[in-house]
Protein backbone atom coordinates (compact mmCIF):
# COMPACT_ATOMS: atom_id res chain seq x y z
CA UNK A 1 0.00 0.00 0.00
CA UNK A 2 1.56 3.57 -0.42
CA UNK A 3 0.23 6.47 1.09
CA UNK A 4 -1.84 7.59 -1.77
CA UNK A 5 -3.87 3.87 -1.26
CA UNK A 6 -4.02 4.56 2.20
CA UNK A 7 -5.13 8.30 2.14
CA UNK A 8 -7.91 7.35 -0.97
CA UNK A 9 -8.89 4.11 1.10
CA UNK A 10 -9.23 6.60 4.35
CA UNK A 11 -11.49 8.80 1.90
CA UNK A 12 -13.59 6.24 0.23
CA UNK A 13 -14.38 4.76 3.91
CA UNK A 14 -16.30 8.10 4.55
CA UNK A 15 -17.92 8.15 0.82
CA UNK A 16 -21.69 9.45 1.75
CA UNK A 17 -22.30 7.36 -1.15
CA UNK A 18 -21.39 4.19 0.20
CA UNK A 19 -24.45 3.01 1.00
CA UNK A 20 -26.66 4.76 -1.96
CA UNK A 21 -29.23 1.97 -3.19
CA UNK A 22 -28.80 1.94 -7.17
CA UNK A 23 -31.85 4.03 -8.82
CA UNK A 24 -34.58 1.69 -9.65
CA UNK A 25 -34.70 0.72 -13.63
CA UNK A 26 -38.46 2.33 -13.39
CA UNK A 27 -36.68 5.23 -12.47
CA UNK A 28 -33.86 5.63 -14.61
CA UNK A 29 -36.42 5.01 -17.62
CA UNK A 30 -38.50 7.44 -15.93
CA UNK A 31 -35.77 9.95 -15.90
CA UNK A 32 -34.41 9.35 -19.38
CA UNK A 33 -37.75 9.17 -21.19
CA UNK A 34 -38.32 13.06 -18.72
CA UNK A 35 -35.09 14.16 -20.24
CA UNK A 36 -36.07 13.42 -23.72
CA UNK A 37 -39.48 14.59 -24.03
CA UNK A 38 -40.28 16.98 -20.96
CA UNK A 39 -41.12 20.77 -21.63
CA UNK A 40 -38.93 23.15 -19.98
CA UNK A 41 -39.28 23.97 -16.32
CA UNK A 42 -37.58 27.53 -16.67
CA UNK A 43 -40.50 28.55 -14.10
CA UNK A 44 -40.52 32.42 -15.25
CA UNK A 45 -41.94 31.36 -18.58
CA UNK A 46 -44.09 28.52 -17.67
CA UNK A 47 -47.19 30.95 -17.38
CA UNK A 48 -46.38 32.37 -20.28
CA UNK A 49 -46.31 29.72 -22.67
CA UNK A 50 -49.00 30.22 -24.59
CA UNK A 51 -50.59 31.95 -28.24
CA UNK A 52 -48.24 34.93 -28.88
CA UNK A 53 -50.28 37.52 -30.71
CA UNK A 54 -47.65 40.37 -32.58
CA UNK A 55 -49.59 43.79 -33.13
CA UNK A 56 -47.29 46.33 -34.57
CA UNK A 57 -47.93 50.40 -34.02
CA UNK A 58 -51.71 49.33 -32.90
CA UNK A 59 -52.60 47.12 -35.66
CA UNK A 60 -52.07 43.43 -35.46
CA UNK A 61 -49.55 41.64 -37.09
CA UNK A 62 -49.72 37.76 -36.81
CA UNK A 63 -46.60 35.59 -36.26
CA UNK A 64 -47.94 33.20 -37.64
CA UNK A 65 -46.75 33.38 -41.43
CA UNK A 66 -42.56 32.71 -41.02
CA UNK A 67 -40.99 35.59 -42.19
CA UNK A 68 -37.55 35.58 -44.15
CA UNK A 69 -34.74 35.13 -41.71
CA UNK A 70 -32.20 37.98 -41.47
CA UNK A 71 -34.67 40.35 -43.12
CA UNK A 72 -33.99 43.57 -41.19
CA UNK A 73 -36.90 46.52 -41.83
CA UNK A 74 -35.36 49.50 -43.87
CA UNK A 75 -33.16 51.90 -41.95
CA UNK A 76 -35.18 54.72 -41.10
CA UNK A 77 -38.28 52.72 -40.47
CA UNK A 78 -39.96 53.11 -36.96
CA UNK A 79 -39.62 49.63 -35.25
CA UNK A 80 -42.70 48.58 -33.82
CA UNK A 81 -43.62 47.33 -30.21
CA UNK A 82 -44.41 43.71 -30.51
CA UNK A 83 -47.00 42.91 -28.13
CA UNK A 84 -46.34 39.44 -26.85
CA UNK A 85 -50.13 37.95 -25.70
CA UNK A 86 -49.23 35.31 -23.72
CA UNK A 87 -52.83 32.47 -22.58
CA UNK A 88 -52.76 29.37 -20.79
CA UNK A 89 -52.39 27.37 -23.47
CA UNK A 90 -49.88 24.39 -22.99
CA UNK A 91 -46.80 24.82 -24.57
CA UNK A 92 -44.80 21.82 -26.24
CA UNK A 93 -41.38 21.48 -27.64
CA UNK A 94 -39.01 18.39 -28.24
CA UNK A 95 -34.99 18.16 -27.91
CA UNK A 96 -33.98 21.96 -28.50
CA UNK A 97 -31.13 21.69 -30.54
CA UNK A 98 -29.89 24.03 -33.11
CA UNK A 99 -30.84 22.51 -36.24
CA UNK A 100 -34.31 21.80 -34.38
CA UNK A 101 -34.77 25.55 -33.06
CA UNK A 102 -33.57 26.82 -36.75
CA UNK A 103 -35.80 25.16 -38.29
CA UNK A 104 -38.79 25.31 -36.14
CA UNK A 105 -38.89 28.91 -35.27
CA UNK A 106 -40.29 32.17 -36.95
CA UNK A 107 -39.21 34.78 -34.29
CA UNK A 108 -36.50 34.50 -31.76
CA UNK A 109 -35.03 37.70 -30.08
CA UNK A 110 -32.85 39.16 -27.41
CA UNK A 111 -33.91 41.44 -25.07
CA UNK A 112 -33.43 42.82 -21.26
CA UNK A 113 -36.62 43.32 -18.93
CA UNK A 114 -37.22 47.43 -18.93
CA UNK A 115 -40.34 46.60 -16.71
CA UNK A 116 -42.83 44.40 -14.76
CA UNK A 117 -46.38 45.18 -14.44
CA UNK A 118 -49.12 43.12 -12.64
CA UNK A 119 -50.38 42.02 -15.98
CA UNK A 120 -47.22 42.63 -18.71
CA UNK A 121 -43.63 42.24 -18.92
CA UNK A 122 -41.37 44.87 -21.15
CA UNK A 123 -38.82 43.85 -22.89
CA UNK A 124 -36.23 46.43 -24.64
CA UNK A 125 -34.91 44.21 -27.91
CA UNK A 126 -31.35 44.22 -28.42
CA UNK A 127 -31.04 41.65 -30.94
CA UNK A 128 -33.02 40.26 -33.41
CA UNK A 129 -32.07 37.29 -34.53
CA UNK A 130 -35.28 35.88 -36.44
CA UNK A 131 -38.52 37.57 -37.86
CA UNK A 132 -39.27 41.26 -38.06
CA UNK A 133 -37.44 44.16 -35.90
CA UNK A 134 -39.13 44.99 -33.20
CA UNK A 135 -37.87 47.63 -30.47
CA UNK A 136 -40.00 46.24 -27.58
CA UNK A 137 -41.52 43.27 -26.84
CA UNK A 138 -44.74 43.29 -24.32
CA UNK A 139 -45.28 39.97 -22.32
CA UNK A 140 -49.49 39.81 -21.80
CA UNK A 141 -49.60 37.71 -18.99
CA UNK A 142 -52.85 35.96 -18.08
CA UNK A 143 -53.68 32.99 -15.85
CA UNK A 144 -51.32 32.29 -13.04
CA UNK A 145 -48.87 35.20 -13.60
CA UNK A 146 -47.91 36.22 -10.62
CA UNK A 147 -45.72 33.29 -10.48
CA UNK A 148 -44.56 34.03 -13.87
CA UNK A 149 -43.91 37.90 -12.83
CA UNK A 150 -41.31 36.66 -9.72
CA UNK A 151 -39.30 35.16 -12.55
CA UNK A 152 -38.84 38.19 -14.50
CA UNK A 153 -36.91 40.53 -12.94
CA UNK A 154 -35.90 44.15 -14.33
CA UNK A 155 -32.57 44.35 -15.50
CA UNK A 156 -31.59 41.03 -16.79
CA UNK A 157 -31.34 39.70 -20.61
CA UNK A 158 -33.79 36.79 -22.01
CA UNK A 159 -33.90 34.67 -25.20
CA UNK A 160 -37.02 34.29 -26.21
CA UNK A 161 -38.14 32.15 -29.68
CA UNK A 162 -41.17 31.74 -31.25
CA UNK A 163 -43.16 29.77 -33.66
CA UNK A 164 -46.63 29.80 -34.98
CA UNK A 165 -47.61 32.37 -32.39
CA UNK A 166 -45.85 29.59 -29.81
CA UNK A 167 -43.45 30.64 -27.19
CA UNK A 168 -40.63 27.83 -27.56
CA UNK A 169 -40.29 27.19 -23.98
CA UNK A 170 -37.34 24.78 -24.33
CA UNK A 171 -35.31 27.44 -26.02
CA UNK A 172 -36.28 30.35 -23.98
CA UNK A 173 -35.24 32.01 -20.77
CA UNK A 174 -32.48 33.96 -19.29
CA UNK A 175 -30.12 33.99 -21.63
CA UNK A 176 -27.22 33.16 -18.84
CA UNK A 177 -29.34 29.92 -18.94
CA UNK A 178 -28.00 26.42 -19.19
CA UNK A 179 -25.87 26.66 -23.21
CA UNK A 180 -29.03 29.15 -24.25
CA UNK A 181 -26.38 31.48 -25.94
CA UNK A 182 -24.83 29.09 -27.48
CA UNK A 183 -27.88 27.30 -28.68
CA UNK A 184 -28.89 30.48 -30.45
CA UNK A 185 -25.76 31.05 -31.77
CA UNK A 186 -25.86 28.24 -33.65
CA UNK A 187 -29.19 28.13 -34.16
CA UNK A 188 -29.23 31.96 -36.13
CA UNK B 1 -27.27 12.61 -35.95
CA UNK B 2 -30.81 12.02 -36.59
CA UNK B 3 -33.55 12.26 -33.64
CA UNK B 4 -33.83 7.84 -33.60
CA UNK B 5 -30.39 8.11 -33.13
CA UNK B 6 -29.62 10.87 -30.69
CA UNK B 7 -32.66 8.87 -28.50
CA UNK B 8 -30.86 5.36 -28.72
CA UNK B 9 -27.46 6.85 -27.82
CA UNK B 10 -29.26 8.68 -25.33
CA UNK B 11 -31.01 5.90 -23.74
CA UNK B 12 -27.64 3.51 -23.84
CA UNK B 13 -25.60 6.24 -22.12
CA UNK B 14 -28.47 6.99 -19.64
CA UNK B 15 -28.41 4.46 -17.07
CA UNK B 16 -24.72 4.70 -16.70
CA UNK B 17 -24.98 8.65 -16.16
CA UNK B 18 -27.73 8.58 -13.65
CA UNK B 19 -26.05 6.16 -11.79
CA UNK B 20 -23.05 7.99 -11.22
CA UNK B 21 -24.61 11.55 -11.31
CA UNK B 22 -26.81 10.43 -8.49
CA UNK B 23 -23.89 9.41 -6.54
CA UNK B 24 -22.06 12.66 -7.24
CA UNK B 25 -24.87 14.61 -6.23
CA UNK B 26 -25.40 12.66 -2.78
CA UNK B 27 -21.62 13.28 -1.90
CA UNK B 28 -22.37 17.23 -2.39
CA UNK B 29 -25.72 18.42 -1.82
CA UNK B 30 -29.64 17.05 0.05
CA UNK B 31 -31.30 14.62 -1.33
CA UNK B 32 -34.43 17.10 -2.35
CA UNK B 33 -32.00 19.08 -4.03
CA UNK B 34 -30.03 16.47 -5.69
CA UNK B 35 -33.12 14.91 -7.54
CA UNK B 36 -33.63 18.10 -9.00
CA UNK B 37 -30.18 19.06 -10.43
CA UNK B 38 -30.04 15.35 -11.54
CA UNK B 39 -33.20 15.99 -13.84
CA UNK B 40 -31.21 19.19 -14.87
CA UNK B 41 -28.31 17.34 -15.46
CA UNK B 42 -30.08 14.77 -17.53
CA UNK B 43 -31.89 17.81 -19.50
CA UNK B 44 -28.76 19.65 -20.50
CA UNK B 45 -26.81 16.09 -21.17
CA UNK B 46 -29.57 15.20 -23.93
CA UNK B 47 -29.37 19.20 -25.60
CA UNK B 48 -25.69 18.80 -26.02
CA UNK B 49 -25.37 15.11 -26.55
CA UNK B 50 -23.25 16.27 -29.75
CA UNK B 51 -21.34 17.65 -27.58
CA UNK B 52 -20.77 14.71 -25.49
CA UNK B 53 -17.19 13.45 -25.27
CA UNK B 54 -17.06 9.41 -25.70
CA UNK B 55 -15.58 9.16 -22.71
CA UNK B 56 -18.99 10.73 -21.06
CA UNK B 57 -18.92 10.63 -17.08
CA UNK B 58 -16.40 13.14 -16.56
CA UNK B 59 -18.01 15.74 -18.44
CA UNK B 60 -21.53 14.64 -17.03
CA UNK B 61 -20.00 15.34 -13.91
CA UNK B 62 -18.60 18.51 -14.87
CA UNK B 63 -22.63 19.39 -16.28
CA UNK B 64 -24.01 18.17 -12.65
CA UNK B 65 -20.92 20.33 -10.96
CA UNK B 66 -22.32 23.33 -13.27
CA UNK B 67 -26.19 22.68 -12.47
CA UNK B 68 -25.55 22.39 -8.28
CA UNK B 69 -23.61 25.53 -8.35
CA UNK B 70 -26.75 27.22 -10.10
CA UNK B 71 -29.09 25.60 -7.58
CA UNK B 72 -26.66 26.83 -4.52
CA UNK B 73 -27.03 30.22 -6.24
CA UNK B 74 -30.80 29.99 -6.11
CA UNK B 75 -30.94 28.75 -2.70
CA UNK B 76 -28.77 31.38 -1.41
CA UNK B 77 -30.67 34.32 -2.71
CA UNK B 78 -33.85 32.96 -1.28
CA UNK B 79 -31.87 32.49 2.15
CA UNK B 80 -30.93 36.04 1.82
CA UNK B 81 -34.38 37.03 1.03
CA UNK B 82 -36.06 35.38 4.00
CA UNK B 83 -33.55 35.58 7.03
CA UNK B 84 -30.93 37.80 8.32
CA UNK B 85 -28.47 35.42 9.34
CA UNK B 86 -24.99 36.78 8.10
CA UNK B 87 -23.18 34.40 6.45
CA UNK B 88 -19.44 34.74 7.12
CA UNK B 89 -18.24 32.82 4.36
CA UNK B 90 -18.27 34.17 0.95
CA UNK B 91 -20.62 32.00 -1.51
CA UNK B 92 -18.80 28.69 -2.91
CA UNK B 93 -18.76 27.29 -6.27
CA UNK B 94 -19.42 24.26 -4.58
CA UNK B 95 -20.87 23.54 -1.52
CA UNK B 96 -19.54 21.00 1.42
CA UNK B 97 -20.87 17.99 1.63
CA UNK B 98 -22.56 15.89 3.60
CA UNK B 99 -21.40 15.70 7.09
CA UNK B 100 -18.59 12.79 7.24
CA UNK B 101 -18.89 9.78 9.75
CA UNK B 102 -15.29 9.93 10.50
CA UNK B 103 -14.42 13.42 12.64
CA UNK B 104 -11.20 14.09 12.60
CA UNK B 105 -11.16 13.30 8.24
CA UNK B 106 -13.86 15.46 8.17
CA UNK B 107 -12.23 18.19 10.18
CA UNK B 108 -8.88 17.65 8.10
CA UNK B 109 -11.02 18.39 4.75
CA UNK B 110 -12.74 21.66 6.15
CA UNK B 111 -9.03 22.84 6.85
CA UNK B 112 -9.01 22.74 3.01
CA UNK B 113 -9.74 25.30 0.47
CA UNK B 114 -12.62 24.38 -1.38
CA UNK B 115 -10.65 23.56 -4.32
CA UNK B 116 -8.65 20.98 -2.63
CA UNK B 117 -11.21 19.43 -0.98
CA UNK B 118 -13.01 18.89 -4.65
CA UNK B 119 -10.39 17.47 -6.00
CA UNK B 120 -9.76 15.09 -3.30
CA UNK B 121 -13.34 13.70 -3.62
CA UNK B 122 -13.48 13.42 -7.45
CA UNK B 123 -9.90 11.49 -7.16
CA UNK B 124 -11.07 9.30 -4.30
CA UNK B 125 -15.34 9.10 -4.40
CA UNK B 126 -15.26 9.54 -8.06
CA UNK B 127 -12.64 7.42 -8.93
CA UNK B 128 -11.12 9.78 -11.62
CA UNK B 129 -7.24 10.15 -12.76
CA UNK B 130 -6.00 13.67 -13.68
CA UNK B 131 -7.00 13.42 -17.08
CA UNK B 132 -10.64 13.07 -16.32
CA UNK B 133 -10.97 15.37 -13.22
CA UNK B 134 -9.14 18.34 -15.67
CA UNK B 135 -12.35 17.62 -17.69
CA UNK B 136 -14.75 17.83 -14.85
CA UNK B 137 -13.02 21.29 -13.44
CA UNK B 138 -12.44 22.36 -16.79
CA UNK B 139 -8.91 23.02 -16.29
CA UNK B 140 -5.91 21.46 -18.34
CA UNK B 141 -4.78 17.48 -17.14
CA UNK B 142 -1.08 18.97 -16.30
CA UNK B 143 -3.14 21.47 -13.48
CA UNK B 144 -5.40 18.97 -12.44
CA UNK B 145 -2.07 16.57 -11.42
CA UNK B 146 -0.28 18.90 -9.99
CA UNK B 147 -3.52 20.34 -7.74
CA UNK B 148 -4.31 16.69 -6.89
CA UNK B 149 -0.71 16.04 -6.07
CA UNK B 150 -0.86 19.20 -3.50
CA UNK B 151 -4.23 18.72 -2.43
CA UNK B 152 -2.92 15.20 -1.46
CA UNK B 153 -0.25 16.60 0.87
CA UNK B 154 -2.34 19.41 2.15
CA UNK B 155 -4.62 16.53 3.26
CA UNK B 156 -1.73 14.44 5.11
CA UNK B 157 -0.47 18.10 6.91
CA UNK B 158 -3.90 18.66 7.47
CA UNK B 159 -4.48 15.19 8.84
CA UNK B 160 -1.43 14.61 10.72
CA UNK B 161 -2.74 18.48 12.43
CA UNK B 162 -5.76 17.27 13.40
CA UNK B 163 -4.87 14.13 15.07
CA UNK B 164 -2.32 15.74 17.20
CA UNK B 165 -4.83 17.56 19.11
CA UNK B 166 -6.66 20.94 19.14
CA UNK B 167 -4.41 22.68 20.43
CA UNK B 168 -3.24 24.50 17.78
CA UNK B 169 -4.25 28.19 16.92
CA UNK B 170 -2.99 27.66 13.40
CA UNK B 171 -4.26 24.30 12.66
CA UNK B 172 -7.91 25.85 13.26
CA UNK B 173 -7.58 28.29 10.82
CA UNK B 174 -9.61 28.09 8.26
CA UNK B 175 -7.32 28.59 4.88
CA UNK B 176 -9.73 29.61 2.12
CA UNK B 177 -7.95 30.83 -0.91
Amino acid sequence: MTDDDDLRELLRRADPAATLAPAAPDQVRHLTEEAMSRTHTRRWALPVAAALVLLAGGAAWAMTHPTPPEVPQAIGTVAPTVTLDATDAPASCVGPDPSWLSERSDFAFEGTVSKVDADRVTLTVTTVFRGQQAADVQVALSGSHSYGNDRFEVGKSYLVASADGTVLICSSGLVDGFGLRKLYEEAF
Amino acid sequence: MNVDSRRARFERLAPEVIDAVRRFLARRTDPATADDVLSETLLICWRRLDEMPEEHLPWAYGVARNCLANAERGHRRQFRLFTRVARLDPPAAVVDGPELPDGDLAQALRELTIEDAEILRLWAWEDLPPAQIATVLGITANAASIRLHRAKQKLRESLRKTSDGAGHEESTERRRS
